[in-house]
């Protein structure tokens, strides 16, 4: 199943069975607005174990929060390191992620990557992610 | 997901971190190809000089360039490249050692090219090539007495005959760098330091990490600095084959605060180990200059233990600046951050075991899809 993309709109069934093959490890809440998981992820052997959440709700884009350890960034730096005003990561553009691809493939490495450009951003004051800085459109749920 | 360690595309280990400061550390290709063009440009000039024809001079690297563990100074300094001089002379039939030094730096200074370079020093005649090194040349006889290749080398001040054995040293010292994996045979006469940062011996960059932590806590205070070949020694002696660069450190300064621990309350000694007559911690006499060295390594050594528990490459960073300093750390940190985003520009990058950003051509990988951090 990993990496795998099914050209439908997948369910959030079909979401949490990806999730619990690829992802066993990560905890599944279901609540009435949609799914959420919950795991550690640390992106290079140097880099700190972070705890974050991915939440779901079908025909919406999924959100990626921090839940620990809490991140070290100001509000007036969040456009920099690219994070929405609620405190989820922005982690792509409009386009880039569909229905149909797994979250197991696109969000959970997405945020590995923007982890370890938070801990480079930290480390150097340098953001080496790229990304657009044009005003969004919309607001990230 | 697989349960195997997964190798990250990035700052996978300290060690990539220290093989990157080293890299920043030693001598670059261009200087030391000077280096070694003017190191046998000596050698052909002092063989073919009437003054010491007749005793046959050997001109050969010794110290840190011979042993592959230079250091770039920091600041204003340049390399040091030691070599010796050696002259079949016999020592027990020269009544003044300093006529020795005379006589090379007679030769030398007969030299239009080499003559407006030189400076008389206590045991050797420099050669400053400004800006980029200063080459010594060390006139040294046999120690007939002694033996091997044991030699004596005239000590100005002392108006006397000093031990020494700088190729029994580098012999010693390569028989040291064997790892517990492989045996790295010893390289002959050539200057080593060409060696690539990834091709050396764990134990010379062992070597060269001590030096630059030296060179950066004794910054102001540099009278005070132990000398290289103290380190370089101390370092040799404790070195028990780890393939890892982070792990030998660390069981070299678990060694040395050992050995200190054991010599107290006397001081530690440090003697040649291919020549027991040469001291080579005879400055540490001078309680101040054994005390600095004593902070210096229980400091190392706090830090040391600190960077093993560090998390975070911000963190890992701070550290690594701490001890070897902002220009190497930095370098290897973008080092780093060039492979990653190489990696990552060629969509190869994939996600394995706990979240570890790896190559796809991992079984295990997940190719990671092309996206691009949005801001608002």
């Amino acid at each position: 199943m990993a990496g795998r993309i099914i050209r439908h709109p997948l369910t959030v069934p079909e979401q949490c069975r990806d999730m619990r093959h690829t992802h066993p490890e990560f905890k599944c809440l279901r609540s009435h607005a949609g799914m959420s998981w919950t795991g550690r992820i640390s992106p290079t052997p140097l880099s700190e174990v972070y705890t974050i959440e991915i939440a779901y709700r079908r025909r919406r884009p999924p959100q990626v929060w921090v839940k620990e350890p809490d991140l070290r960034v100001s509000k007036e730096d969040y456009s920099i390191v690219h994070i929405y005003a609620e405190g989820c990561l922005c982690l792509h553009e409009e386009g880039e992620w569909r229905p149909w691809m797994t979250l197991s493939s696109t969000f959970i490495p997405w945020a590995a990557e923007w982890l370890l450009y938070y801990e480079l951003w930290l480390a150097t004051g340098q953001w080496y992610g790229g990304g657009e800085y044009r005003v969004a459109s919309r607001r990230s749920a | 997901m697989a349960t195997e360690a997964a190798v990250a595309v990035a700052f996978n280990s300290i060690d990539e971190l220290l093989y990157g400061i080293c890299e920043k550390l030693q001598l670059g290709r261009s200087d030391y190809g000077f280096a070694e063009d003017c190191y046998k440009g000596i050698g052909a000039y002092l063989d073919q000089h009437p003054l010491l024809a007749q005793y046959r001079p050997e001109v050969y690297p010794q110290g840190s360039v011979r042993l592959g563990t230079t250091v770039k100074p920091r600041g204003r300094q340049e390399y040091d490249v030691d070599l010796v001089c050696e002259l079949q002379l016999d020592p027990s039939r020269i009544s003044n050692p300093v006529a020795v030094l005379d006589l090379v730096q007679a030769s030398l200074a007969s030299s239009r090219a080499y003559a407006p370079l030189l400076e008389r020093k206590n045991r050797c005649i420099r050669l400053n090539y400004t800006g980029r090194f200063h080459l010594d040349v060390l006139p040294a006889c046999p120690d007939l007495a002694a033996g091997g290749t044991c030699v004596l080398v005239p000590d100005c001040e002392a108006r006397a005959w000093k031990a020494s054995n700088p190729k029994g040293y580098a012999k010693w010292f390569e028989g040291r760098c064997r790892t517990s994996e492989q045996a790295i045979l010893a390289k002959a006469a050539a200057l080593p330091e060409a060696e690539a940062v990834g091709e050396k011996a764990p134990l010379k960059l062992v070597v060269q990490l001590f030096k630059r932590a030296r060179d950066i806590r004794f910054a102001n205070k540099a009278d005070l600095a132990p000398r290289s070949i103290i380190l370089t020694t101390l370092c040799a002696i404790h070195y028990t084959g780890e393939m890892s660069v982070a792990d030998a450190v660390g069981n070299v300064l678990r060694g040395v605060l050992n050995s200190i621990a054991l010599a107290s309350p006397r001081r530690l000694v440090v003697p040649n180990p291919m020549n027991n007559k040469e001291d080579f911690s005879e400055s540490w006499a001078e309680s101040a200059r054994y005390m600095a060295f004593l902070d210096f390594v229980r400091e190392f050594g706090r830090n040391w233990e600190l960077l093993q528990l560090a998390r975070g490459i911000h963190n890992v960073r701070a550290i690594l600046e701490k001890l070897f300093g902002e220009d190497v750390t930095n370098a290897a940190v973008e080092e780093q951050i060039r492979t990653f985003n190489r990696a990552r520009e060629e969509q190869s990058l994939g996600l394995a075991g706990a979240g570890i950003l790896t190559h796809v051509l991992k079984p295990q990988a997940v190719s990671i899809p092309k996206h691009t951090y949005h801001g608002r």
